[in-house]
């Protein structure tokens, strides 16, 4: 059997997939990739499924070994510089590592996240039918946790076809879209103006849970607790303090801060992607 | 935007999703596209400056 060996890997970086969608109703949170469009794009390149579980590269660099047997990868995501022993690698690409070989991966540049599948997929026990971790929960599988220096990934032998690339749809810097609710009612037309015609920032301190956008506070009607409803990908809450937060995959299944407004499906992937300390404009 | 904007949109890219398979390409069969070049900033102005149409590959 072959396997790739995680040889070094900095934090943020689990096995994702699809998570876990239609689990919110019986408390547990979704997880899944935090860009799903990359994810699905590295999974292309190999032939899996488009959402199959495949690693998920938070900034900082990492590096893997095959063992066992050829692996063969899709990169895809925030690109970074990447070599096979020296030899040059391109993200939106595939590529095999012979056995023993090492693919290294720097940090992460013009994103957050990059994704590496693997062809036939990453072998583990599925908990509510996904791989993808949720630390907080001690969910995921092979390692319900992110991913450590050791760790092995076992797969099946490369397959041995010729390498291919994808075409992406060109970057885009346009400002992240929204639709006010579900409780905009919260906050007058100032306030709403406010989150729309400001240019935010990533707090350092975000997560996979959430990430916390700094700017001008964002004052509410009334207080800032309601009685706990439902959320969802993207979904922004203004706590106390007038800071807005940005709930991500491995976010609270309910929330009782009121929520403003929700950024898109669309554009959430593209969110994700901002590193801390970039900035980050939304539009109506 | 509204919803029904929204949810046109998240029709749009989950037909995106969809069509990556159509989108593969052999890894030798390269066009350089400037455009993703000049995001990247590669070359920053160097590549801004060039004509984009000298970067284009001939179709036989």
């Amino acid at each position: 059997m072959s396997k790739l060996v995680v040889t070094s890997i900095g934090p943020a970086s689990s096995v994702q997939d699809g998570g876990r969608p239609g689990s919110q109703r019986y408390g547990l949170v979704p997880s899944g990739a935090m860009d799903r469009l990359s994810l699905a794009a590295a999974n292309t390149l190999v032939g899996n499924e488009l959402l199959a579980a495949a690693v998920e590269i938070g900034p900082f660099g990492a590096s893997f070994t095959a063992r066992g047997g050829a692996v063969r990868v899709g990169l895809a995501g925030a690109s970074r510089n990447a070599d096979i022993g020296g030899r040059p690698v391109a993200f939106d690409s595939s590529a095999t590592l012979a056995e023993g070989e090492t693919l290294n991966l720097g940090f992460a540049r013009g994103g957050s996240f990059s994704y590496l599948a693997i062809e036939h997929g990453i072998e583990g026990e599925p908990m509510f039918g996904s791989l993808a971790v949720n630390a907080r929960a001690g969910l995921g599988s092979p390692y319900p946790r992110p991913l450590q220096s050791g760790d092995e990934l076992k797969t099946q032998a490369a397959s041995g076809i010729a390498e291919r690339r994808i075409e992406l749809p060109a970057s885009n810097d346009a400002p992240i879209r929204i639709v006010f609710g579900p409780q905009d009612d919260e906050f007058a037309d100032e306030s709403k103006r406010l989150l729309t015609d400001s240019e935010w920032k990533i707090s350092a301190t975000s997560d996979r849970m959430g990430y916390r956008l700094e700017g001008p506070a964002i004052k509410h009607l009334d207080g800032h607790n309601i009685v706990s409803d439902g959320t969802v990908n993207g979904s922004i809450q203004v706590p106390g303090n007038g800071q807005p937060i940005v709930l991500m995959p491995d976010r609270g299944t309910s929330g009782g801060y009121p929520k403003i407004a929700t950024v898109i499906t669309a554009d959430f992937g593209r969110f994700a992607q901002i590193s801390a300390a970039g900035r980050s404009a939304s539009r109506r | 935007m509204t919803i029904a904007e929204a949810q046109a949109e998240a029709i749009k890219f989950h037909a995106l999703l969809r069509s990556l398979p159509d989108r593969l390409r052999g890894i030798e069969d390269f066009g350089l596209n400037v455009e993703a070049l000049k995001d990247a900033n590669v070359a920053g102005q160097a590549v801004s400056a060039i004509d984009a149409v000298t970067w284009q590959v001939a179709v036989p």
